[in-house]
């Protein structure tokens, strides 16, 4: 058996004691927050710590005739910690990883804080009514051998790969570890199938599908989901001031008309419909198709917060119908 | 709630009409969505209740929606919206038929959350203005959403058809109103420290802008980029400048309806400030947007002979 035992106390006094260094995302905190230490670093999404909402990339002036560029580099200390629950976890890594963390061309701001971070994934004891996440290949306890796993079981943390990570001293009980897999694997058992496996290709095919502009009707174009998406990775470089100032990375939505403005002033996604068949052909179709992963996690933040309620589990589920007719 | 008035409404108008912008049930418990009812089998899908909060008026301004005549289903907030796009020549009376739906108001999800802790549909019973909670009676008036505890107007001041009966101008509820009252009260520092922290959360994802119908500029301000006029950095001053630019283009139209506010995904009280302005436009002109056809809208309208000698 992987899996051994630490006790409650034992994970709460090492984040007491490493507070300084563990970030957690507000949504582990709202679900954990009985267990866990409650004055720890929060963030709002996963994304943000290594995808900065916007970041300094060069600073520059004009001396005389020339350009004076430099490079901007942060120094500030950077937690070494992550707590996050499972889909957080797998959007990192295996969706903004894998896009920003290539071998050739990285992304040397995501990867200088991206590297020091070791992912600590607590599991879900309760499934909300927004989550979807066993339809996209992800589950309640997934978990990924570069991180720690936690998973509150009876008292105790039920903990894989956190002994020399985390330096914790766990117990072993065999058959209390056996419980708990059997627990995972029947859980997995009752949650709806995921979808179909050869959905990326099929849903490729239905790129002119009419029902896409039935689909898009309701939706604002706002850039709400995207933003607080822990997948979405898309965004802009700006330039901020004249003969002097700073060139921005700043994050960016496909919902946004700007978006895809051409500087001949053609957009070729001119409506929602556009916009909002991109967002889903991109999470269920393109991203899959190059990466083996969806684009998407199924944590479900994009249908808790849409102003108009326009849900994309619905949707995909819709085109499910769609392809397969 | 309405349901039955809705659908032989409905059945009525569809023909006259070529859709009827409505609400459905959404996917989730305690969710309506915008719904365009075109087809005899739609209209079993039109309703309403005390969470049918987006203010369709929006849907109006939709190219494939100007070119039709349609039918709108409006609360009394929204009903001002559409009289406002009205006076600005957005829409055209003759394209509009409005569904006029008295409006209790709309119950904030996060408030019922903090009160019964995570939410089942089959405990709760709704009437129109109370709900039971397994088998407890509780009011819908302490659990509105805030932009609902300030509202004076809960029945569409013009439509061409009712949904049940005018509502009693509701009591202003201590609180209320006094959520403008509550930072009013703070000295300057403080409301600055308030904002200061309120616009550092925000991540410019225009749920606001977005959701509200007013704001219809083909392109906005903050799209532009010749001149460009604030960063793509959502700094705290870049954010303050956008919500302020926000308000002063609402100065004088704004009706009030909180449908930014409740869109904001980070719970930002981003409607403080047009509700402020809106505040000095009732003292300095005495003028509530979209309240009729008739009245001019102050910061709209040039007149030659103006006492005001800086604007001739």
């Amino acid at each position: 058996m992987k899996g051994k035992f630490v006790t409650h106390e034992q994970v709460f006094t090492w984040m007491e004691r490493e507070r300084g260094l563990v970030v957690i995302t507000e949504r582990a905190q709202k679900k954990y927050h009985h267990l866990l230490p409650s004055h720890l670093i929060t963030v709002k999404t996963a994304k943000e710590l290594f995808f900065s909402p916007w970041e300094a990339v060069y600073r520059y002036t004009l001396q005389g005739k020339t350009w004076v560029i430099e490079e901007k580099v942060e120094h500030s200390s950077f937690p070494s910690f992550l707590v996050l629950l499972p889909c957080e976890a797998k959007a990192i890594l295996e969706v903004t990883d894998v896009n920003f963390m290539t071998e050739d061309t990285p992304d040397l701001g995501y990867a200088r804080r991206r590297r020091g971070v070791t992912l600590i994934i607590v599991g879900c004891e309760r499934i909300e009514q927004t989550c979807f996440c066993s339809l996209v290949g992800c589950s309640p306890f997934w978990r990924h051998r570069e991180s720690v796993f936690l998973f509150p079981w009876k008292g105790h943390f039920y903990l894989e790969d956190g002994e020399e990570k985390l330096s914790l001293s766990p117990f072993e009980d065999p058959q209390k570890a056996q419980a708990v897999e059997t627990f995972f694997a029947e859980t997995i058992c009752t949650l709806p199938l995921p979808l179909p496996a050869n959905f990326p290709e099929k849903l490729y095919a239905h790129f002119d599908d009419p029902l896409w502009q039935k689909m898009a009707w309701h939706c604002v174009n706002c850039g709400a989901c995207t933003y607080l998406c822990p997948t979405c990775y898309c965004f802009d470089l700006s330039v901020d001031g004249k003969l002097r100032g700073l060139t921005l990375h700043t994050w960016d939505s496909c919902m946004f008309p700007k978006f895809t403005l051409h500087a001949s002033s053609h957009n070729p996604r001119p409506t929602g419909k556009e916009r909002v068949r991109q967002r889903v052909m991109h999470k269920f179709s393109y991203f899959p198709l190059r990466n083996k992963y969806y684009g998407c996690v199924g944590c479900g933040v994009c249908r808790e917060i849409c102003p108009v309620n326009w849900d994309i589990k619905e949707v995909v589920e819709g085109m499910v119908r769609q392809v397969e007719r | 709630m309405y349901e039955r008035a809705l659908t032989e409404l409905a059945s009525k108008i569809l023909g006259e009409v070529e859709g009827i912008i409505g609400y459905a049930p959404g996917s989730l418990p305690f969710h309506m969505r915008p719904f365009l009812c075109q087809r005899e089998e739609d209209i079993a899908c039109l309703s309403f209740n005390h969470f049918a909060r987006p203010n369709l008026a929006r849907y109006l301004l939709t190219l494939e929606m100007r070119k039709k005549r349609v039918a709108i289903v409006v609360k009394g907030c929204d009903a001002r919206t559409v009289i406002v796009l009205l006076k600005e020549g957005q829409v055209k009376r003759e394209n509009l038929y409005l569904i006029g739906a008295p409006c209790h108001g709309m119950v904030s999800v996060s408030k019922l959350e903090e009160r019964f802790g995570v939410l089942s549909p089959p405990d709760f019973v709704w009437e129109a203005d109370t709900f039971t909670w397994r088998g407890e009676r509780f009011a819908i008036r302490d659990f509105l959403e805030d932009s609902c505890e300030r509202c004076a107007y809960p029945n569409p001041p013009w439509y061409d058809a009712l949904l049940g009966e005018e509502l009693p101008k509701p009591p202003v509820l201590p609180g209320g109103r006094d959520y403008l009252g509550r930072i009013k009260a703070l000295p300057l520092e403080k409301r600055w420290e308030f904002f200061a922290q309120e616009m550092e959360k925000c991540i410019r994802c225009y749920a606001c802008r977005n959701s509200c119908p007013l704001c219809y500029c083909t392109e906005c301000f903050v799209d532009q980029t010749r001149p460009s006029w604030l960063s793509q950095a959502a700094t705290r001053n870049e954010n303050l400048f956008f919500h302020l630019g926000r308000s002063l283009h609402m100065a004088g139209r704004c009706t009030e309806c909180g449908a930014c506010e409740r869109a904001c995904p980070l719970g930002i009280p981003i409607g403080l400030l047009p509700l402020y302005v809106e505040e000095l436009i009732r003292e300095h002109f005495a003028f509530e947007a979209g309240m009729n056809l008739d009245t001019p809208a102050p910061l709209l309208t040039y007149r030659e002979n103006d006492p005001n000698e800086f604007i001739r």
